[in-house]
């Protein structure tokens, strides 16, 4: 009975961008390994289309390969 | 589900989005995937108070409580103003991109299934903790105005003898997913747990009742404290405040879009009566509330 294996998220809920090490896990940490998580976070929030000022809204230029939802 | 394929496994996939901020991604181009013109719009989405139980205007005028940051970023949230037409389409289209970027995702991980042998023996089930207003009644994100838009979320389940296409439209409650898997995997559902398996509703005709819902929500959220508790049943949608006594009740066979809240009506005095008691049958095991974490 019970895991073998456990890891769980310490920062939940939608949080963007992506803390480094020590707070990030999971997505947190491969966003970073390479170096390029700031990069990556300005990306993010770049609009890359016009969203006629709808609130919370804008076409991120992250590549969705990076994005949470991948 | 490679390193695990030769034991039993749970995992919890849990996806950020489609939620606030609608960032979809525009390469590939998950955010265009809908055009915004092609998108349908609330019938009803011009924000009034009116015959609304009172914490509706106050929860988007009070000021917050607590940290400076907090009650900046919620103040921020619940100020929205009234989106336009224009601006719920881009709304909406991001949100639509961001549901069809996660049904991608989610196809890979039931390819993975099916390539690593677990798909004939693993139970699936696809859900959301809450929906989100999108232009309903004139509002956009989510708080303690639970029309239809926040509670009915999607709900699909997939696995060993699970009957696929099936529709099962009985309300129930992301409760019961805890003693469903618990049940799938053979294991006594603790009496503690107060859902209870959907099992008799996925495999055979079981029907239920209601759904219930609580919301102990603190000052620090949206500057008033309320004690929310919401029944739904097939036809009937309630929410009391129990501190203030006040409520809002809808008919849904006749009112689908809630505009007409009948709490306080002479006429709907017996199924308001129905609803309660209902509410009120909870075990009662309710524990004070701490200090959330975090701000959601």
């Amino acid at each position: 009975m019970g895991f073998n294996y456990l890891e769980l998220m310490l920062i939940g809920h939608n949080w963007f961008p992506p803390e480094a090490l020590p707070r990030g896990h999971h997505h947190e940490r491969w966003f970073h390994a390479d170096g390029r998580g700031a990069e990556r976070i300005e990306a993010y929030w770049r609009n890359a289309g016009d969203t006629k000022g709808a609130a919370q809204t804008w076409h991120s230029e992250l590549p969705a390969t990076w994005h949470n939802s991948t | 589900m490679h390193r695990e394929r030769t034991n039993h496994f749970c995992a919890w996939v849990s996806f950020p989005d489609p939620h606030h901020p609608f960032d979809c991604p525009l390469p590939l181009p998950w955010s265009r995937l809908h055009p915004p013109l092609e998108v349908d719009l609330s019938r009803l989405r011009e924000r009034s108070f009116e015959g609304r139980p009172w914490w509706h205007e106050r929860v988007l005028t009070a000021e917050p409580q607590g940290p400076a940051k907090s009650v900046e970023t919620r103040k921020n949230y619940s100020r929205i103003g009234q989106q336009s037409d224009e601006q719920l389409r881009e709304i909406i289209a991001n949100t639509y991109g961001q549901i069809a970027l996660i049904d991608h995702n989610v196809g890979r991980l039931l390819i993975a299934l099916e390539e690593t042998g677990l798909a004939e023996s693993t139970v699936v089930i696809y859900f959301s903790d809450h929906g989100d207003w999108l232009g309903d009644h004139g509002l956009v994100l989510k708080g303690p105005m639970h029309y239809d838009g926040l509670l009915r979320v999607p709900l699909i389940v997939r696995g060993p003898g699970v009957p696929a296409g099936k529709v099962a439209t009985p309300p129930v409650s992301t409760l019961d997913l805890a003693p469903t898997l618990l049940d799938y995997a053979g294991i006594e559902v603790p009496k503690s747990l107060h859902g209870t398996s959907l099992r008799p509703v996925i495999d055979g005709n079981a029907g239920r009742s209601h759904a219930l819902n609580e919301w102990e929500l603190l000052p620090g959220r949206a500057g008033v404290a309320l004690s929310l508790r919401t029944v739904r049943t097939g036809r009937h949608r309630m929410t009391m405040d129990m501190n203030s006594g006040a409520g809002e009740l809808y008919d849904l066979e006749s009112d689908p879009w809630e505009t007409r809240n009948i709490f306080d009506e002479p006429s709907a005095q017996a199924v308001r009566n129905d609803l309660e008691r209902m509410i009120l049958d909870r075990p009662d095991d309710m524990q004070p509330v701490g200090t959330p974490v975090g701000m959601a």
